[in-house]
């Protein structure tokens, strides 16, 4: 079974660290929306 | 439902099932209908993962969730990023390098036989139980709608679902999986506007916001711990992932999608996608609950949800629920012209309110929440508009049973009768034998889905199920892939220790289930790696395997 690089960011570590980034950002939003508008 | 609504709902599911079969042509050898020949792109893969997860129960009661407990659900998505990264990084290549048909093979090849039949059985029973629930949330929809027997629906909900399945395998359920996406989402993407939409004219989405505010219905993250709390942003991230890695890690209805791509870039692909798409989707399903929630804030909703409990509600409990909803639709106006102290009078009003219903309903328990959504549709949605989000419910139903099924029978022959009963079958009978599997699974199906309605919350139960066994079936699968030094003996008692827990946790405890999962995957690794390192010399480390 072949491992090939992603199509994007050249290497799966790079991906991965960017979907964990991706989350935190995910989750930094939401927090602010909660505060923004959840009384 | 009018006219253009059957035509819009006949239109795109007839396309899904049509597409579907056509792209299933040829499926006429075991590996081609369980694996689609492994030849699946990641895109579709992607959307199949998706859809197999996002079941009609999604769009019922997720919107119901958010309507009377705030937006936080969201946070049992948080996880998932994190496991998905999990398994495309370690399980992903292992299960493509073993060449399996089944997660649960993959355990014989790396531990015994005793183990995957342990496992298999665990999986029979967890996904069988849960099959009857995907399916009896759209039933709902249709004896709402139609008024027609809830068995009479649940047949017609099933039927297509199993008929593409039985027919063209795999293929047929991964090609529908993906054009059952896409109504999903242009219906999700339309039942949000026209919630907005429908709003009252001098409430508009800033009146809403404030009111769904006010009410705490606009938490979608909230950080107080709690064992007994279901979903707060530590039981998100933590319990989360596991339940995720669980689920797209060792539950055959998530590993099969992935297990049919061509190699391990298009299975690792298909995972991320939904690392990135799965949050924002449940969000914005949740936000639609929100804004139901604001909608009826000004229009008066049902006393209760149920129409057969409606009409069963006494006149003076109407009458005190009409009070009840005045009061708070004088405390929400106030709320929106931004008035001192409405927002506490708001959510008095908001308690009482909530009184006023439970009264209403008295012992019983209608299963209302699981009405909220598809009452506010067809009460005040659009001709056409109806008719799409009414093929959103069947198309979330049709592709969690399809898939779901598809994931049993393969179980079922892969685990079952070619390990067990029939080792040296055709590819001929094995392919006979998994169509009449699937038949056989999805006439099950429809038998147990007569008990679903007496679960309250839909995703819940469905959820709750899952966590019974997941900590269980995870914890034996982290054993084979990161504990090269446990073995069978260690696998086999590591499992049956880690589920003693889960049922000894659910009933002598009340930490919220998410947890579950933690506990019996540790238990289960723990114990594991203690028996084997405890056990007689002469017993050698289980098989290395890719």
């Amino acid at each position: 079974m072949k491992e090939e690089p992603p199509p994007l960011l050249g290497s799966w570590s790079r991906l991965y660290a960017a979907v964990v980034i991706y989350l935190a950002a995910v989750i930094t939003l939401f927090y602010t929306f909660t505060r923004v508008f959840n009384q | 439902m009018r006219l253009l609504d059957w035509a819009v709902l006949v239109a795109a599911l007839a396309g899904a099932v049509l597409y579907g079969l056509w792209r299933s042509r040829g499926s006429n050898t075991t590996e081609k209908y369980l694996l689609a020949g492994r030849t699946m792109p990641w895109y579709a893969m992607a959307l199949s993962i998706m859809a197999t997860q996002a079941s009609a129960v999604t769009f019922i009661s997720t919107t119901a969730q958010s309507y009377v407990d705030g937006m936080r659900f969201v946070q049992f998505y948080f996880g998932l990023p994190v496991a998905m990264i999990i398994i495309a990084a370690f399980i992903v290549p292992r299960f493509h390098a073993s060449g399996v048909y089944t997660a649960y093979e993959y355990l014989e090849k790396r531990f015994d036989s005793r183990t995957r039949a342990l496992v298999t059985a665990i999986f029979l029973i967890q996904r069988g139980l849960g099959v009857g629930i995907s399916l009896s949330a759209p039933a709902i929809v249709l004896t709402v709608l139609l008024g027609l027997p809830e068995t009479t629906t649940i047949f017609l909900m099933a039927a297509f679902a199993v008929f593409y399945t039985v027919k063209g395998g795999i293929a047929a359920v991964t090609w529908a999986d993906f054009i059952q996406m896409f109504i999903m989402t242009l219906g999700l993407i339309s039942a949000l506007l026209t919630a907005i939409w429908l709003l009252p004219d001098n409430i508009g989405l800033a009146g809403a916001l404030k009111i769904a505010g006010a009410a705490g219905r606009l938490n979608p993250v909230t950080f107080t711990f709690d064992w007994n709390d279901r979903y707060n942003l530590w039981s998100g991230l933590i319990g989360g992932t596991f339940l995720a890695m669980a689920y797209f890690g060792c539950d055959q209805s998530q590993v099969q999608r992935y297990l049919q791509g061509k190699d391990i870039t298009q299975a690792r692909l298909s995972l991320l996608f939904n690392a990135i798409a799965k949050i924002p989707m449940q969000f914005f399903i949740l936000f639609t609950g929100a804004m139901v929630f604001a909608f009826f804030s000004f229009v008066k909703p049902p006393v209760l949800f149920n129409p057969a409990a409606d009409r069963n509600v006494t006149a003076e409990s109407r009458a005190g629920f009409d009070r009840a909803f005045d009061a708070r639709s004088a405390a929400a106006r106030g709320v929106v012209a931004g008035d001192n102290g409405a927002a506490d009078r708001f959510r008095a009003a908001q308690q009482d309110l909530d009184q006023a219903r439970r009264r209403a309903a008295g012992d019983k328990d209608p299963g209302d929440t699981n009405y909220i959504f598809l009452s506010f549709v067809t009460r005040y949605m659009p001709i056409g508009i109806v008719g799409l989000v009414m093929a959103v419910i069947f198309a979330a139903a049709m592709s969690a049973i399809s898939g779901e099924i598809n994931a049993l029978a393969t179980v079922t022959i892969i685990d079952g009768y070619k390990r067990f009963v029939r080792p040296g079958a055709t590819d001929h009978q094995t392919l006979t034998a998994s169509r009449w599997a699937t038949l056989f699974w999805g006439l099950y199906a429809m038998g147990t889905a007569q008990f679903g309605h007496r679960m309250g919350s839909l995703i819940e139960a469905v959820n709750f199920l899952g966590s019974l066994f997941y900590g269980g079936m995870l914890g034996v699968f982290l054993l084979a892939f990161f504990f090269p030094r446990v073995n069978a003996r260690g696998a086999f008692y590591g499992v049956l220790a880690g589920e003693a827990a889960i049922f000894t946790a659910k009933f002598t405890t009340s930490i919220a289930f998410l947890w579950f999962n933690v506990l019996g995957a540790l238990v289960v690794i723990v114990v594991g790696v203690a028996v084997s390192a405890l056990g007689p010399r002469n017993q050698l480390p289980s098989r290395q395997i890719a």
